[in-house]
């Protein structure tokens, strides 16, 4: 659906929410920043879809990993920035290292010479 | 801190809708601004780069609804949809909300009604201090002589000394005595009902005066100045609440007495007892072997039932070893108060208890069978929504919610009901009847609102487990085909409701068997014979006789003479009679048994002697009672106290005693110690009159009875009995009341009752319990019957169709109705053998309170399964009825 044509990476479900958590590590963003900043860091390889970001930053919100505030933003328009709580941070990583060990049993199975 | 932002969050969500949804949208535009600027960046003309941006995004609506459901509102907002659209589904249909409404706040308005009646029985503790501390002791005699009952005997007051002294097991001890007592109050003297204590007694039990103090050890000094404590009410009805009562002199049984203390509002002992005296025992040594008292004890903490048992043993043996006389058998029981206060009333109060709860369980399943039965009528419905993607669970749930509403609105309707209910129970209950009202509080509260909530609960549970494991069942296809009948799912659906025809059955027969072996119960204890004529005999006790003017045995004869005669020329009397104790009407203390020795028999040791009731009566006794004379003589006027000691006894004492041989003329001696010394003299026998029941209606063998002359031993509690010509005691004790005044102004009448009316007291208990029952069972009975109907009625709706086709190839009506009565009928069978099993294998729950008839009477099963299946057939054939009447081609062009 993408309007460019590199190869789509579906993400599994939960990893999103991993995704978001790190990008707001460093500070608040709003919503499309979360996205483009994805985007990025995965060196073009992640497009999230507007329609799973903001369900998904809704039911974060709701479960209080991330709080939102209503705020100016860089081209001064009111932009609704969330930020990452310390239930998040804790939630970030307990989820990153669930994250690497499983990438790394699938690589080890992936590998495996037979 | 995010707590609180989640609370915020949820309540801007519930209450902050269109502002959330704005918030929403705005963000959405910033997004796709962002996008656009950022086409525009990568070089895109302006309108490709708005028209990129917008794509992506996909629908403003479709992301809005998904983003709001992240928000949890959103479940609760559905509850809310749902219980608003059950509310509404059960108000498209009100006549099945009506029903099912009322029946289920009826049954849970008698559910309340009697949780309300034996919660005080069963499950509150008593208001007493740590009441499960408490126990009773009694004494029993371990060796009767033969044809005698084994029987809870009173305490003597000089083993209750021992056992105080000696034992290591109870923190406090005391003893009471009921009896009546006159006392005079403001403008009258009245007889009440009162009692004798040892001190300590109300401090043992945990209630204090209101006023002055308890009862202290000088009190029971026989020197001391005699003192009283009232009861509140008697403090301010007697005494119109004299706040100077503590220190006043009031007369007590013709005797001054010094008021010491007023106990507190509501509290009477035993039962509605007013007043209490000290207990004075002068020589308390010579009380040994006679068990007068009941004894009460505290058993330290910490201390078991069974310890003090054994430790009682220990004493009671010991006391036997050094009174050998009085005690070489006599035992000692300790039970626990609780049981003693209120274990005749535990079994009727379970039964009524598990009746109840029966009616209940018809009455859900009932509620489930017509929410089962209207389900298939909105199977397509269901389907329809399941179709178009509705979650199985959110039907289920609409379901469940349909029926917590009707459960809850009935628990709500069950609660105000049952105050009507406990007060209908009152009216039921005769006035004389003492429940004890301190210790029994019939209230309706806390307690009984949560278990009407409990019930509510519970009905809800099983009316919509029954409903949502149908819809469970349903399949969107067949329902949608609208293929009812034929699919395996009818199948399966109408197996369902068999099974809860069944239960429905089931429980309805067992209740209707509880309900008839009651009435049957009530028919012959209405018919006992009693060995009397009670009918129209009227009557009054007289406490006591003031002291002064009579003092002796003369003088008291005297008395009753002109009572006698002044009552007799009442017009509508026919004739009257004293005695003591009176058959049914018996005063506290007045039954005494007594030993006996029979001249020209081997004279057998003290314990060994037989037992016999005894009653003093007056000439014309028998015939005021109508008790047939057997052989001999009447007491007459010339048996007075300087004629030779006569005495009349009844048929068992002859048969017992006597056996074939004659025993007029025969001499005995009672050891009658109610009667004056005790010394007494022998006596020659003049007479034998039939046996009486003298307890109550339910008595079983009578034992041995003998009477003397009221000349020759007068008591000083006698009642009175008139044999009138109508029977009226309110429209006769007026002149009664005026005549006795007539002679002598200072004598208090207690109690005035009519004997028929004592007679159907004595089993006051097992009407109530009847009528409770007949209602329960005859409201089991039409649930069955409404289920039932509403149950074949859809049944036969479901298979017009096959009726029709039928017809069609030629069956009659008659063939059809028999079909579909027959099928409705296979559930309700299989029911009355459950249930007929049920009511065979529970039966011992309710066995003691029978009378007359066996608990599996087959004859009363018999008849409560014919009457259920009579009902069952009439709600299955009514419908049924209707079917055939269907026109098999309106039936298959609506095809």
């Amino acid at each position: 659906m993408g309007t460019n044509s590199q190869p789509k990476i579906d993400l599994l479900q939960g990893t999103l929410d991993l995704l978001i958590l790190r990008v707001l590590q460093p500070g608040p963003q709003h919503g499309w920043g979360i996205a483009q900043r994805i985007h990025l860091l995965s060196q073009e390889a992640l497009r999230v879809e507007e329609g799973s970001l903001y369900p998904a930053l809704h039911r974060m919100e709701n479960k209080d990993w991330i709080e939102a505030e209503w705020g100016p933003s860089e081209n001064n328009r009111r932009a609704k920035f969330y930020r990452i709580t310390a239930a998040g941070r804790r939630q970030l990583e307990a989820e990153r290292e669930g994250w690497f060990r499983l990438t790394e049993a699938m690589a080890q199975v992936l590998n495996s010479a037979s | 801190m995010p707590r609180f932002h989640r609370l915020r969050l949820r309540l801007r969500a519930l209450f902050g809708r269109s502002r959330l949804d704005e918030e929403l949208a705005e963000e959405m535009r910033f997004h796709v601004e962002m996008e656009i600027q950022r086409h525009l960046d990568a070089g895109l003309p302006p309108r490709e780069a708005r028209r990129a941006a917008l794509r992506r995004f996909g629908g403003f609506d479709q992301l809005r609804e998904r983003s709001r459901d992240e928000w949890s509102f959103v479940a609760l907002e559905l509850w809310w949809k749902d219980l608003r659209s059950a509310v509404r589904s059960l108000g498209r249909s009100p006549g099945f909300t009506a029903f099912t409404l009322l029946s289920l706040a009826l049954a849970m308005g008698l559910g309340a009604t009697v949780f309300s009646l034996v919660d005080p029985i069963l499950f509150r503790p008593l208001p007493l201090r740590e009441p499960q501390q408490l126990v009773t002791l009694s004494e029993v005699l371990t060796e009767v002589p033969a044809g005698f009952a084994k029987l809870a005997m009173n305490v003597a007051y000089a083993d209750f000394r021992h056992w105080r002294e000696r034992n290591h097991v109870f923190a406090d001890m005391a003893v009471f005595v009921a009896e009546e007592v006159t006392c005079a109050t403001t403008g009258q003297t009245e007889a009440l009902e009162g009692a004798r204590i040892s001190a300590g007694l109300f401090a043992m039990l945990g209630v204090q005066p209101v006023l002055g103090r308890d009862f202290a050890e000088r009190d029971e000094r026989a020197g001391e100045p005699a003192s009283v404590i009232i009861g509140y009410d008697l403090w301010r009805r007697g005494f119109d609440a004299d706040s100077a009562i503590v220190g006043r002199s009031i007369v007590v049984d013709g005797r001054p007495r010094t008021v010491i203390g007023v106990m507190p509002a509501g509290f009477g002992f035993p039962s509605v007892a007013q007043i209490w005296t000290p207990l004075v025992v002068p020589s308390p040594e010579n009380t040994h072997g006679r068990f007068a008292f009941k004894c009460i004890a505290r058993l330290k903490p910490g201390v078991t039932l069974e310890l003090a048992r054994r430790d009682l043993a220990t004493i009671g043996e010991a006391i036997a070893r050094e009174h050998p006389q009085t005690n070489a058998h006599v035992a000692v029981w300790v039970q626990s108060f609780n049981k003693t206060a209120l274990g005749s009333f535990a079994a009727p109060s379970r039964t009524l208890l598990g009746a109840v709860g029966l009616v209940n369980l018809v009455a859900c399943l009932n509620v489930a069978s017509l929410l089962l039965a209207r389900g298939l009528s909105r199977h397509r419905e269901f389907a329809v929504r399941a179709a178009l993607g509705a979650g199985r669970w959110r039907a289920i749930r609409q379901l469940f919610l349909e029926c917590a509403v009707l459960s809850a609105a009935a628990g709500i309707l069950g609660f105000f009901l049952s105050f009507a209910g406990l007060k209908t129970v009152f009216l039921l209950v005769p006035d004389e009847v003492s429940f004890h009202p301190f210790l029994l509080q019939f209230e309706i509260g806390l307690r009984v609102f949560g278990f009407t909530a409990g019930m509510a609960l519970v009905s809800c549970l099983v009316a919509g487990l029954v409903s949502a494991g149908q819809a469970m069942r349903s399949d969107v296809l067949p329902g949608l085909k609208e293929a009812g009948s034929n699919s395996v799912s009818g199948r399966r659906q109408r197996r369902w409701r068999g099974l809860l025809v069944t239960a429905e059955a089931a429980g309805a027969v067992v209740l209707l068997s509880i309900a008839g072996l009651m009435v049957r119960t009530l028919r012959n204890l209405e018919r006992v014979d009693l060995g009397f004529d009670a009918r129209r005999v009227i009557g009054f006790h007289v406490i006591s006789l003031p002291p002064d003017q009579y003092g002796t045995a003369p003088q008291q004869a005297r008395f009753y003479d002109t009572v006698c005669a002044e009552l007799a020329k009442l017009p509508g009397v026919r004739s009257v009679a004293v005695a003591a104790p009176v058959p049914l009407e018996m005063l506290q203390g007045s039954q005494s048994s007594n030993q006996f020795v029979v001249e020209g028999q081997p004279l057998l040791r003290k314990e060994e002697q037989p037992f016999a009731e005894f009653a003093t009566v007056s000439p014309g006794y028998f015939g005021t009672l109508k008790i047939p004379l057997v052989r001999g003589r009447d007491f007459t006027a010339a048996d007075n106290a300087d004629a030779p000691p006569v005495a009349i006894v009844d048929t068992a004492f002859a048969r017992r005693v006597f056996g074939r041989t004659n025993p007029l003329g025969r001499r005995v001696k009672f050891d009658a110690k109610a009667a004056d010394d005790g010394s007494q003299p022998w006596r020659e026998i003049v007479g034998v009159v039939a046996e009486v029941k003298r307890n109550d209606v339910m008595d079983g063998e009578a034992r041995p009875g003998f009477f003397l002359p009221l000349a020759q031993c007068p008591r000083s509690r006698m009642s009175v009995l008139l044999r009138t010509a109508d029977g009226d005691l309110a429209g006769l004790m007026p002149q009664v009341r005026e005549t006795m005044l007539g002679i002598d102004e200072t004598v208090a009448l207690y109690r005035p009752f009519s004997l028929s009316e004592s007679a159907r007291r004595s089993y006051a208990g097992n009407r109530i319990m009847g009528q409770l029952l007949a209602v329960f069972s005859s409201f089991a009975l039409l649930l069955a019957g409404a289920g039932i109907a509403g149950v074949v009625a859809f049944t036969v709706a479901q298979r017009t169709h096959e009726i029709g086709v039928r017809l069609a190839l030629g069956a009659t009506s008659g063939d059809v109705l028999r079909l579909i009565v027959a099928q409705s009928m296979r559930p309700v069978v299989l029911g009355l053998v459950v249930g007929l099993g049920a009511s065979v294998a529970l039966s011992r729950w309710w066995a003691n309170l029978l009378y007359g008839v066996g608990r599996n009477d087959p004859i009363t099963l018999a008849i409560s399964a014919a009457v259920l299946g009579g009902v069952a057939l009439v709600a299955s054939y009514l419908p049924a009825r209707g079917a055939t009447r269907v026109d098999p081609l309106t039936v298959l062009r609506a095809e």
